[in-house]
């Protein structure tokens, strides 16, 4: 009997192993638990580029680093190309990003969950995580609530909790032109038996297509005539822990597609299987396909291209930009039209996958499936892209699981706290209908979830959930109290028209002051706001509120609610089409 | 507790002796204090629920005479500080001391908004509750229905284009920020503000038309005119029924104008007491008399003030010249004492309503009333194709998407980034937003997909 079973191994799969696995251990309790991946192998994988982070999702990363989660960790120990977004802009929209070196990356995941892995025993049994090789077919339900998985050879694994974070994989569909083959992702199998036994469970499933970019040959591409784009130095980090950056930096490389690019594309657009409606997903709005480009932006002369290197050892390069569908031969025709890749050769071809999600406004915040007790989800089966939106609900599933086992009160984030919190919100409150990406525009505390403070906002509570290692702690708790004292010595020499000399502290604490100092305004505004919004945050709602029963609402707004069941009024005032004058009459109702 | 404070007039509208205006919030007693004038008691030293008379001023100019109580936090409806002001009834007066409670830093209270307070504080149980519920429902299916009348449906219509036009700005901000290394047309400083200057030239025109409004709400301009010591100030305050001007025997006695506001009849009246016009060395005199001669190029009708008790004389007859093109209607004052009770020494012009008035016994008082009434053409006042602000919550909104709006441009003249020009734009959108429906994040990233080339 396991405590939590985690199904899939990618990035949400293994921040969720690991925060569960963390905290029983951390406290000592002698719990189990156990990921299943079909292939142990290629845990930690990126299916997609080989990048982290960026506008919104290097905030996420910073903000599962504080914590307690490992992306930021390893993005630091593995990144080949490391940057700063929108230096020229405010604090608050400055963002990380990095290239990562594919391999390195996936050898640290297995290298850190092999650790966690550990030796604890009790009674025979084996204590802490497990990882486990083989296809999770069913999940088993009784009575409304998880018991256990069943494998394709036919193993029962009983569990307490399961996770599922299989990503594209269920009844997922490659596409290469025409062409279909069933597939989790290149190379890998998809899963059919989890779709049909979540929709047993009662779950209501969607489809969603998302595409990826060929691959090409390194040694065919000619650089030399290409803009070379070089990382920052220093360079910046993700993680607040005391990480390096090992790697040797390498550039990317920036082209454009031309005017016979785009002819060829037009000449081949009905071998596409997007637009020949073959593909039934909805596709990423700001993930397009070329062919998408090019049809509906016509006008546009040129689309800019990113020759981003996968790796120090892989003698691959992917061309960022250039996702898509189309047949092989079309590829190859539309790469050649570029500049600098006359002679290129293709390794792997781009592909577009169509894959089942869960709709995710059946789950609560915590994750878990409403009509399920027990049932997380997280990452891509949520309807989300990106590794780190999948890391970060992995870690938030995670935690939540364990802390369910302990019968702990659950951790949920406000829309104030984090991007995680606007990020689990919006999936749970509003659904989507696009794989879901995260924008800065789309967190309406945009000024105070900055990636410099992620650590004042979440260090504490990753501390109190038992998640960040005794060294980080210190680490946070050190640099709180300086900038506590720097801020108060700050404030009160502007009063008097003085200025403290900041030249002697780290970097990291300097720039903090000095932000907290010149936005003080703006940080003061909303800080307001978030007040305003904590009373309807500290509203529960009970699971159990009957909806029919309260008269004065409207049948419509009662039919959102009974659909969503928010777990607090802050939540069902984000739930699309709920008036004030609703939450003026839930509010009396609940009183 | 991070609350605003928020006030409302609490009494039904419609005409009434007392109307209440009620202030809510951690700052309730604050805001009286910025508008309160009493040379006896200053806010600061009320003692909780007792009641206090004073002044209520704004902008230097006293509004109303009233009471005010404060009633300490706990122990108040809402359960929190709140200040109670016991005005004039009628919607004119009632108005304008709730306008200067805005003005002294309230924010104006929503629907239902009150007891809502009152509910979070557990000022009220679960079977008044249950009661309450049902008044926020008909509250705002009242709002609904007043949403779908002609004259709100005009106004939502042109918020919505507003919103709409900011919308499109945000979304060119936002892309320059969540987009920073796309290859998108760079979107100039200058273009953001070529493209909110239209929206703030919109909501200034819109919050322009708050005045034609006032003649809806606020009420047709009456002017009281006459020479000296004809008893102007004694009509005024026969018709209001109140001692609101200073009437002295004294020739010149009202030297400013008093303005005072009535209903009659469904329509508001505002009516200016003016100095007596005539030829004066005083140089504080002069001034009045000219301001009465502006008064009158204001006045939607006049009330031309003789004394029944004296024969005309060149004062008079000035007046009666300056009037002529006036619509107008003649008092013959004085009527108690008038020796000269035949009307033929006055029977100058045909076509003028005369009314037989003493201000002393009321006479006349009700058919220089009936008079009024009369002279309004009623459709007029409700005729208007454009869309007109009326309400002052939504004057309100406005007001402040026109600030936030006033931000963002500074904001961007000051080379600031992107963000905060965008946290200004959303700040108008979010007061707009309080007078029609949301405009989510959503929509945004849908006009910036639909507008840009988005995506590696």
């Amino acid at each position: 009997m396991y405590d939590i079973i985690i199904i899939g191994g990618g990035h949400a799969g293994v921040e969720a192993a690991l925060s569960a696995a963390r905290i029983f251990s951390k406290r000592g309790e002698k719990k189990r638990v156990l990921l299943v991946t079909g292939k142990v192998s290629t845990i930690g994988h990126m299916s997609c580029n080989p990048a982290i982070g960026g506008l919104a999702k290097g905030h996420i990363v910073r903000e599962i680093d504080a914590l307690g989660g490992e992306m930021g960790v390893a993005a630091d120990l593995t990144g080949i190309q490391f940057r700063r977004l929108n230096m020229s802009k405010g604090p608050a929209v400055r963002a990380t990003r990095c290239q990562s070196d594919r391999n390195s990356y996936m050898r640290h995941i297995q290298k850190v969950l092999k650790q966690e892995t550990g030796s604890r025993k009790h009674e025979g049994l084996h204590l802490g995580l497990e990882l486990k090789e083989a296809i999770a077919e069913e999940i088993i339900v009784e009575n409304g609530r998880v018991v256990g998985i069943m494998t394709s050879t036919g193993e029962r694994l009983a569990a307490r909790k399961v996770v599922i974070t299989t990503g594209t994989f269920l009844n997922g569909l490659l596409h290469y032109g025409m062409e279909q083959e069933e597939g989790g992702r290149a190379g890998d199998f998809a899963s059919h038996g989890l779709s049909k036994s979540l929709i047993n469970a009662g779950l209501k499933l969607g489809r969603l297509k998302t595409g990826t970019c060929p691959r090409l040959k390194s040694e065919t591409i000619d650089f030399s005539s290409l803009e070379k784009q070089n990382g920052d130095t220093p360079q910046p980090k993700f993680s607040f822990r005391r990480t390096t950056h090992p790697l040797e930096q390498l550039p990317c490389f920036i082209t454009h597609t031309s005017a016979e690019t785009h002819d060829i594309i037009r000449a081949e657009i009905h071998r596409s299987p997007l637009f020949s409606g073959k593909i039934k997903g909805t596709g990423p709005r700001y993930c397009p396909s070329i062919e998408d480009k090019v049809v509906r932006f016509a006008s546009r002369e040129r689309h800019q291209i990113f020759l981003e290197p996968e790796g120090m050892d892989i003698p691959e390069v992917y061309v960022n930009g250039l996702s898509t569908s189309l047949p092989i031969d079309v590829q190859l025709k539309i790469v050649r039209s570029i500049k600098g890749l006359k002679r290129a050769e293709i390794a792997r071809a781009g592909y577009a996958v169509e894959y089942d999600f869960v709709l995710p406004t059946q789950l609560y915040p915590t994750l878990e499936v409403k009509n399920v007790s027990g049932l997380y989800t997280a990452g891509q089966i949520n309807g989300t892209s990106g590794y780190e939106e999948a890391a970060a609900q992995g870690l938030m599933a995670g935690v939540n699981a364990a802390r369910s086992i302990l019968n702990e009160e659950a951790v949920i984030l406000s829309r104030s706290d984090a991007y995680v919190g606007v990020l689990i919100d919006d999936l749970v409150t509003k659904g989507t209908e696009e794989p879901y990406r995260m924008f800065t525009s789309r967190a309406e505390h945009r000024l105070i979830l900055r990636e410099d403070n992620a650590d004042m906002r979440l260090s504490e509570l990753g501390n109190n959930i038992n998640l960040l290692d005794d060294e980080q702690y210190q680490r946070f708790s050190a640099k709180r109290g300086s900038m506590e004292r720097l801020v108060i010595a700050s404030k009160e020499a502007l009063r008097r028209k003085r200025t403290v000399d900041l030249s002697n502290e780290p970097e990291e604490i300097r720039a903090a002051v000095e932000i907290e100092l010149k936005y003080e305004g703006y940080i003061k505004l909303q800080n307001q706001t978030v007040e305003r919004l904590k009373d309807l945050e500290h509203f529960k709602i009970p699971a159990d509120l009957d909806y029919d029963k309260i008269t004065s609402i409207s049948n419509e707004v009662r039919a959102k609610l009974k659909e969503v069941r928010p777990v607090t009024l802050a939540q069902a005032s984000n739930i699309s089409g709920i008036t004030p004058a609703a939450i003026s009459i839930l509010m009396v109702c609940l009183r | 507790m991070g609350r605003e404070t928020i006030a409302a007039i609490s009494t039904p509208a419609g005409i009434g002796a007392v109307g209440i205006v009620r202030i809510s919030g951690p700052n309730a007693k604050m805001v009286l204090e910025n508008v309160w004038i009493s040379g006896l008691i200053k806010v600061e030293n009320f003692i909780t629920h007792r009641l206090y008379y004073g002044k209520i001023s704004t902008d230097n100019r006293i509004i109303d005479n009233v009471l005010a109580v404060w009633m300490e936090d706990p122990h108040s409806y809402t359960g929190e500080d709140v200040v109670e002001i016991h005005c004039h009834g009628g919607s004119v007066s009632t108005k304008n001391v709730l306008n200067a409670i805005l003005g002294g830093g309230a924010k104006p209270a929503a629907p239902g908004e009150f007891t809502m307070r009152a509910f979070l504080n557990r000022k009220l149980d679960l079977a008044q509750a249950e009661g309450v519920a049902e008044v926020i429902s008909a509250t705002s299916e009242k709002a609904l229905r007043l949403a779908s009348d002609q004259l709100n449906g005009k106004i939502s219509d042109e918020v919505h284009g507003l919103l709409e036009g900011l919308k499109e700005v945000k979304a060119l901000v936002e892309a320059t920020i969540d987009f920073p290394e796309e290859d998108t047309e760079l979107i100039a400083e200058a273009n953001v503000c070529e493209m909110l200057l239209p929206v703030q030239k919109r909501i200034g025109g819109l919050l322009s038309t708050y005045n034609e409004g006032r003649l809806i709400h606020d009420g047709v301009r009456a002017v009281i005119v006459g020479k000296p010591n004809v008893g102007k100030s004694s009509v005024l305050n026969a018709l209001i029924g109140n001692e609101r001007a200073i009437v002295h025997h004294t020739p010149g006695t009202t030297r400013d104008t008093i303005e005072e506001s009535m209903e009659l009849g469904g329509i508001l009246f505002s009516i200016t007491d003016t100095a007596g016009i005539r030829e004066s060395s005083c140089e504080i005199e002069k001034i009045g008399v000219k301001r009465s001669k502006e008064k009158l190029s204001s006045a939607d009708i006049v009330l031309v003030v003789l004394d029944a008790s004296r024969p005309l004389d060149k004062e008079d007859a000035e007046v009666l010249e300056e009037t002529g093109s006036i619509e107008r209607v003649i008092l013959l004052n004085k009527s108690d004492i008038a020796e000269n009770k035949d009307e033929e020494t006055f029977d100058f012009d045909d076509k003028t309503k005369k009314i037989s008035t003493s201000a002393v016994t009321g006479v006349g008082m009700e058919e220089l009333k009936k008079a009024l009434i009369s002279s309004v053409d009623k459709d007029a006042l409700i005729d208007s194709d454009g869309a007109i602000i009326t309400n002052l919550r939504h004057k309100h909104a406005l007001d402040e998407a026109d600030t936030a709006i006033g931000y963002s441009l500074e904001v961007i003249s000051k080379k600031e980034s992107a963000e905060f020009v965008a946290h200004h734009i959303q700040a108008a959108m979010n007061a707009l937003m309080k007078i029609t429906g949301e405009v989510t994040t959503e929509d945004v990233l849908n006009s910036i997909f639909s507008k840009f080339c988005i995506g590696k």
